[in-house]
C-alpha cells in the first residue's frame, strides 16, 4: 500500500510540476524572451535562451511548485542564461573599442533616415555601455519591469537601480550627441 | 537635402528607449517551447531504456561466455605413473630464492595431509590420481577369485596347505638334485 501511495503521489507531483510549468510558459514565455533580447539583440538566440530557460526550470524539478514569486524566479534564470549565452557568443570589449568602432562604421548618407540611424547608433551605445549600467538600462526599457524587480534580478537594492540607469542615461545622450554630431558633420 | 539631426533630449531618449525594448518574439513562442521541452524530457527516458537493453545484452553475452567455457574440452588427463616411482612436487619461486635451486622430491605416500597441500606450502597432486599403477592390475580370473575367497574364510587351513606345498616342493627340489648328481656327476650347485 505504502508503494502505491508513493507511486500515487510522485505521479501527482510530475502532473503538479508539469502544469505549473505549463502555466509558466503560456504566463511569463514572452517576459522571459524579451530579457533573454535585452541581452542578446537577435531573435534566433533570445529564442534558443527562452528555451534553455524553461529547461533549466524543468530540471529543478517539483521546485516551481514551491516558489512564491515565480515571475522574478523566471526572469532571474533568464537573465543569468543570456548573459552566459553572450558572454560565451563573443568576447568582452571595452568600450572605448566600440565607440572606435561605431564611428568608423557609422553612415552619414544623407538617405538614411534619422530615426534608422538613432536607433542603430542607441544600439551600438548601449552595446558600449559597461555591464554595471548597461543591465539596469536594458532592464528598464522593458515594459514589464519595475525598479524593485530589476533590484531583485541584479541582486542590488532599488535605489542603486535608479541611480545606474540615470548615469547610463547620461553617458548615452553624450555619445550619441557626439556620434550624430561626427556623422552630421560628414 | 540633408536629414536634420534629432532633438537629444530625454523625451526623445524615452522613446528610443521605449522603441528598444518593445520587441516581440515571434508567434508561437509558448507552444514552441513547451514542444521542446516535452522533447528534452523524453529523452533521459530514451536512453534510460537504451542503456538497459545494452546492459541486458552484455550481461546475456557474459553469461553465455561462461556457460561455453565452462562446458568446454574437459581437461586433459593426468598422465599415468609408474607404482612406487618418485613423485616431484611443484616449488614456488620464493622456495628458489630461499637457497633451494632443486626441486623437492618427496615420495608419492609421503604426503599424509588429508586436505592435498604439503605442510611447507607446496600444492601435492590428488593422491587417487597418484596411486593408478601402470600397468593397470587386470582383474583376477575366476580360479584366483575362488582361491582368494577360500583363504579368507578358512585361512588356518590355507596357512597348512601353503606350509605343505612348499615342502613338497622342496622335496621335488631335492629329488630333482639328487637325480641330476647321479647323471652328471656334478652337486646341484655345480650344475647352476
Amino acid at each position: 500500500m505504502g508503494t502505491v501511495s508513493s507511486i500515487v503521489g510522485a505521479t501527482t507531483a510530475a502532473q503538479t510540476r508539469d502544469e505549473a510549468l505549463e502555466i509558466a510558459v503560456r504566463e511569463h514565455a514572452r517576459l522571459v524572451f524579451r530579457i533573454a533580447y535585452s541581452v542578446l539583440r537577435n531573435h534566433h538566440d533570445a529564442e534558443d535562451a527562452t528555451q534553455e530557460t524553461f529547461f533549466r526550470v524543468m530540471r529543478y524539478g517539483g521546485k516551481i511548485s514551491r516558489v512564491t514569486d515565480v515571475r522574478s524566479w523566471l526572469a532571474r534564470i533568464a537573465w543569468r542564461v543570456a548573459i552566459e549565452r553572450h558572454k560565451k557568443r563573443q568576447p568582452a570589449t571595452d568600450a572605448a573599442h566600440e565607440i572606435d568602432l561605431l564611428r568608423s562604421t557609422a553612415s552619414g548618407a544623407d538617405d538614411i533616415l534619422v530615426q534608422a540611424e538613432a536607433a542603430n547608433a542607441l544600439e551600438k551605445v548601449i552595446a558600449s555601455l559597461p555591464e554595471k549600467l548597461r543591465g539596469p538600462l536594458v532592464l528598464s526599457t522593458i515594459e514589464e519591469m519595475s525598479s524593485a524587480e530589476i533590484a531583485k534580478m541584479l541582486e542590488i537594492d532599488e535605489a542603486a537601480v535608479r541611480s545606474r540607469v540615470f548615469r547610463a542615461r547620461q553617458i548615452v545622450i553624450e555619445r550619441l550627441a557626439a556620434l550624430l554630431e561626427i556623422n552630421h558633420a560628414k | 537635402m540633408r536629414s536634420e539631426r534629432p532633438q537629444l533630449d530625454d523625451q526623445w531618449l524615452d522613446a528610443a528607449l521605449r522603441r528598444y525594448g518593445s520587441v516581440e518574439p515571434r508567434a508561437g513562442l509558448e507552444l514552441r517551447v513547451l514542444t521542446v521541452l516535452r522533447e528534452r524530457e523524453a529523452q533521459p527516458a530514451r536512453s534510460r531504456l537504451w542503456w538497459s537493453v545494452v546492459l541486458a545484452t552484455g550481461t546475456a553475452v557474459a553469461a553465455a561466455l561462461v556457460i561455453i567455457a565452462s562446458l568446454g574440452p574437459p581437461p586433459a588427463a593426468p598422465r599415468p605413473r609408474i607404482a612406487g616411482t618418485p613423485v616431484i612436487a611443484k616449488t614456488s619461486t620464493k622456495r628458489n630464492v630461499a637457497g633451494r635451486e632443486h626441486p623437492h622430491i618427496v615420495h608419492r605416500f609421503a604426503n599424509t595431509n588429508p586436505a592435498g597441500r604439503a605442510s611447507d606450502g607446496t600444492s601435492v597432486e590428488p593422491s587417487a590420481a597418484r596411486r593408478e599403477q601402470f600397468p593397470s592390475p587386470s582383474p583376477l580370473s575366476e580360479q584366483e577369485q575362488l582361491l582368494a575367497r577360500y583363504v579368507r574364510e578358512h585361512y588356518q587351513q590355507a596357512v597348512l596347505v601353503a606350509r605343505a606345498q612348499v615342502e613338497l616342493l622342496k622335496q621335488d627340489r631335492l629329488e630333482d638334485a639328487r637325480a641330476d648328481e647321479q647323471r652328471f656327476g656334478k652337486t646341484p650347485e655345480q650344475v647352476k
